[in-house]
């Protein structure tokens, strides 16, 4: 493999700071990745140095197994489509660029620039910053947004999302019980934008006033405008109030900056953690209804 | 070869644990071809980490003795010499050297050579610089020192030397 990795770096220099550098390779990987839960798929990221640089120049992603190529070719369609909808924009340092796909039948790999900046998680603030330039990215899309959300496409979504659930009848009628609790807006208008789907501290790359989102794995997944505000709140160790508290103090701000009408969006709340419960299900975690809501007012009251 | 071959001494059939060692990599490279290659995750033994804990003897501080004094404390207390060597990288070159293996890359594994997370190249100092201080968590006291250490100029140098193992990778 890194055979091959290293041909197609010489075959395109221009990737490169210096065409003629010896080039080293740092292998990671995820958590999972190599586990029992990961059963071969998981993703392998190979960060290139050049010689006396001290950040790499490329990153590699790869797949243990070739069978799991399509983990790959959907990063890499993932990032083309956040890239086409930043592009020429003064949000193109949002994302790493997509450089290359190689796929010749028995590896496969694609080739990304790289993000400056340290992750989310290792610094002590900058979650502010994220919210803002998340706000701004999301706000520049919605100027070009075709399709819209309303009422009755909520309603669709929600059905959709307990379905994905595939959770017993009688938890599924549970959590329509708990949703109908929340006022249900009649003049909903939500614009359709692409969420990064995974912004998570660890997925968050700070460089002084930049910031770059990583792992493009779930890029699309959610459509639903506001997910990723949601799922990073939610994620972030950084808020001194309630989940419900910073919910209310950047929801409002968030709506009206992609121009969405709703009266509230305390049942969107609940929507979008029925998202993150489908992701967790996906992964393998069994989920019952009351686990689901018990779980959502803990992590709304947590500070 | 993950976590083996530092067991490959316990055997009966060689009285020294090096040679056992040589004599099971050298089965290692005949089975390879030619420009094949040989992985070994093994523990560095100077590695910080055992001086929380037991070295592979089950006892403590082992693999930081002299060989000979390993071997008189392990059959005063266990019975049996110090029959399960771990080197440094220095140590793993020399015997993969003997053995005739001509290329070989080390590479340290994080955490550990089981499930590493991150196999960084020994030697590119800034990569290492560039895991601790971009790739790694915020959460513990531990990493917080990491990364304020790795500011420091022959900080990773330093941690090189007590890390806890090493991916190795060997050509024939």
């Amino acid at each position: 493999m890194i055979h091959k990795v290293t041909k197609v770096i010489r075959e395109h220099p221009e990737w490169l700071r210096s065409k003629d550098s010896v080039l080293s390779f740092m292998k990671v990987s995820m958590p999972t990745s190599g586990t029992v839960f990961d059963k071969g798929l998981g993703k392998v990221i190979i960060f290139v140095f050049e010689q006396g640089q001290t950040t790499p120049t490329i990153c590699i992603k790869t797949v243990r197994e070739y069978r799991a190529r399509e983990v790959i070719r959907r990063n890499y369609n993932n990032l083309k489509l956040l890239s086409a909808g930043v592009s020429g924009s003064a949000f193109e340092s949002l994302f790493v660029s997509p450089l290359y796909l190689y796929d010749d039948g028995n590896d496969i790999f694609c080739v990304e620039s790289v993000c400056p900046g340290v992750m989310l998680s290792a610094q002590a603030g900058g979650a502010d910053l994220v919210i803002e330039k998340y706000m701004l990215w999301q706000a520049h899309l919605a100027q070009t947004a075709s399709r819209f959300l309303s009422s009755q496409d909520m309603m669709e979504y929600v059905n959709t999302s307990m379905e994905a659930l595939k959770l017993p009848e009688i938890a599924t009628n549970t959590l329509r019980k708990y949703l109908k609790r929340f006022p249900m807006s009649t003049n909903v208008r939500l614009p359709v934008l692409v969420q990064h789907g995974d912004m998570t501290p660890d997925n968050v790359l700070i460089e002084g006033d930049n910031i770059c989102l990583v792992d493009y794995d779930y890029v699309g997944v959610n459509i639903l405008a506001g997910f990723d505000l949601f799922n990073f709140l939610s994620k972030s160790s950084h808020q001194r109030q309630s989940l419900r508290a910073a919910c209310s103090l950047y929801f409002p701000r968030y709506f009206e900056s992609i121009g969405a009408t709703t009266e509230t969006y305390d049942n969107l709340l609940f929507i979008y953690y029925l998202e993150e419960c489908n992701r967790k299900w996906l992964r393998g975690v069994d989920t019952r209804g009351d686990e689901i809501i018990g779980s959502f007012e803990t992590l709304m009251n947590r500070k | 070869m993950n976590g083996l071959l530092e067991w490959v001494g316990k055997t009966s059939r060689f009285s020294d644990p090096r040679e056992a060692q040589k004599a099971s990599l050298n089965i290692c490279r005949r089975l390879l071809k030619k420009g094949g290659y040989l992985y070994i995750g093994i523990e560095n033994r100077f590695a910080l980490a055992y001086m929380q804990g037991t070295d592979h003897s089950g006892l403590r501080f082992t693999s930081y003795m002299p060989r000979f004094l390993a071997n008189l404390y392990c059959t005063a207390r266990k019975g049996e010499p110090y029959n399960t060597h771990t080197y440094t990288k220095m140590g793993y070159e020399k015997l993969l050297r003997d053995c005739g293996f001509g290329h070989v890359d080390f590479y340290l594994a994080y955490p550990g050579y089981n499930l590493p997370r991150m196999m960084v190249p020994y030697d590119n100092l800034h990569a290492l610089a560039y895991v601790v201080r971009t790739l790694m968590g915020a959460a513990g006291t531990k990493r917080s020192i990491a990364r304020a250490m790795s500011r420091l100029p022959g900080a990773p140098r330093l941690y090189r030397y007590l890390s806890y193992s090493f991916g190795i990778v060997a050509r024939k």
